[in-house]
């Protein structure tokens, strides 16, 4: 008899998360991490906030935060999730540092599943998850097993194509049973005549920040570096902010 | 840390077998373990036993299976153990905290094993894990 005793695992590692808000969007490099951890940046001044990233090929959050982990003397299972000026944080660069991670098939389904079971968070009035792009297990697997605490956002370009794979997320995630709180638009100037994606709202527009560009070639964390930052990403900061303290 | 929280589910699981009348009883549950995991044996079983007295299965027994962890080249078709990726890891990884961090992290998440492993023949990272691969509930002896 195959027996599944992963999801008891995961409820119980996420037991003190109260809500759990995935940043996804269809197309890839449209901006999901940089808004992601922004978010997570942002919230943790109001909110006990965690961020996960869940891109296990991809990961980049940590380079948004400018974290450099130490491989060497934190031993992992002591300190995982770690924290970061005030904000709770697992990235599988904790695990695998630099290194490729050629993993497929069943063994990239069990790795989501293992970094699901494994970071014990603690309590937390919101986690963000960075996803990969796309609907892939990274996507699907924490809408099975935290059905119940999380929701979405959605990210995307505001050109035709990028919102044309955004919708088709939009579907899929309705059809899931995930609420999709609402949509952003990044790179996009205000005066951009577009209110929703799917039937998703938008938001928030955040247009391309010069500042982003150089303060990360400074390795300067961008959220500090750019006071307007804080400002563009403040209307989706804020209407996340009220649906967890809702 | 680690198989406690394994424990935790198995026994979580075995209770919802019981509350959905899939089993009457349970007298036997047999695990396998991967040698990758690298599970301490003796605090799985104490843990095992410990969490299912807390919820009255005290009188099922866990039997526990050490699985040899092996790999196949999708390459040139080599086959090799976890022992042979100890000793690879040993000779790569001078570093002893970073030697802990990795063992570490393949206890934690086994498939970090192709992060840090090649096959040891012609340097593959594409291959696949034959079996010992994670830790499963091989067979449940009960009453149904
Ligand atoms: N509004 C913005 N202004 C300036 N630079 C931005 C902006 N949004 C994203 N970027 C930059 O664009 C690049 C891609 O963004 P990001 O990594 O967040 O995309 P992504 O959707 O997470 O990509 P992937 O699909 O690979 O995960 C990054 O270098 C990021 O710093
Ligand atoms: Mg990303
Ligand atoms: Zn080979």
């Amino acid at each position: 008899m195959m027996l599944d005793f992963r999801k008891y695992a995961i409820s119980s590692a996420f037991r003190r998360v109260k809500k759990v808000v995935a940043v996804c969007s269809g197309k890839g490099g449209v901006g999901k991490s940089f808004i992601a951890t922004g978010l997570a940046w942002y919230l943790k001044d109001s909110l006990r906030t965690g961020l996960l990233d869940l891109d296990i090929y991809g990961f980049s959050t940590h380079r948004f935060l400018c974290y450099v982990p130490n491989l060497r003397y934190e031993s992992i299972e002591e300190a995982v999730p770690v924290q970061i000026d005030g904000l709770v944080y697992f990235s599988p660069v904790l695990l695998i540092g630099d290194r490729p991670f050629p993993v497929r098939g069943s063994y990239r389904e069990k790795t989501v599943l293992d970094i699901l079971s494994f970071v014990e968070w603690p309590e937390l009035d919101v986690l963000i998850i960075d996803m990969p792009p796309g609907t892939g297990d990274e996507v699907i697997l924490p809408c099975r097993y935290l059905a119940e605490k999380i929701s979405t956002i959605v990210v995307t370009l505001p050109d035709p194509i990028s919102l044309d794979v955004a919708s088709r997320l939009v579907m899929l995630l309705k059809e899931i049973g995930v609420q999709t709180l609402g949509a952003v638009l990044n790179m996009c100037d205000s005066s951009v005549n577009i209110e929703k994606v799917g039937d998703v709202i938008v938001v928030a527009k955040v247009p391309h920040i010069h500042c982003v560009v150089s303060s990360l070639a400074q390795g300067r964390n961008p959220y500090v570096a750019c006071p307007e930052v804080r400002e563009y990403l403040k209307p989706i900061v804020e209407y996340v902010r009220r649906l967890v303290t809702d | 840390m680690h198989e406690w929280s394994l424990a935790y589910s198995i026994v979580s699981a075995l209770l919802d077998l019981l509350r959905e009348g899939k089993v009457k009883k349970i007298r036997k549950v047999v695990i396998e373990v991967g040698k990758l995991v690298q599970i301490d044996l003796d605090i799985f079983r104490q843990a095992l036993q410990e969490v299912a007295g807390l919820h009255n299965l005290q009188d099922v027994e866990f039997e526990i299976q050490e699985v040899e962890t092996r790999f196949r080249c999708s390459r040139c078709g080599y086959v090799w153990t976890w022992r042979d990726v100890l000793n690879k890891l040993a000779e790569e990884i001078q570093d002893p905290e970073l030697r802990k961090t990795c063992l570490e992290s393949i206890h934690l998440v086994p498939a970090a094993v192709f992060a840090y492993a090649r096959c040891p023949a012609c340097g593959s990272p594409d291959y696949e894990v034959i079996e010992g691969f994670d830790v499963k509930i091989g067979k449940i002896v009960g009453e149904v």
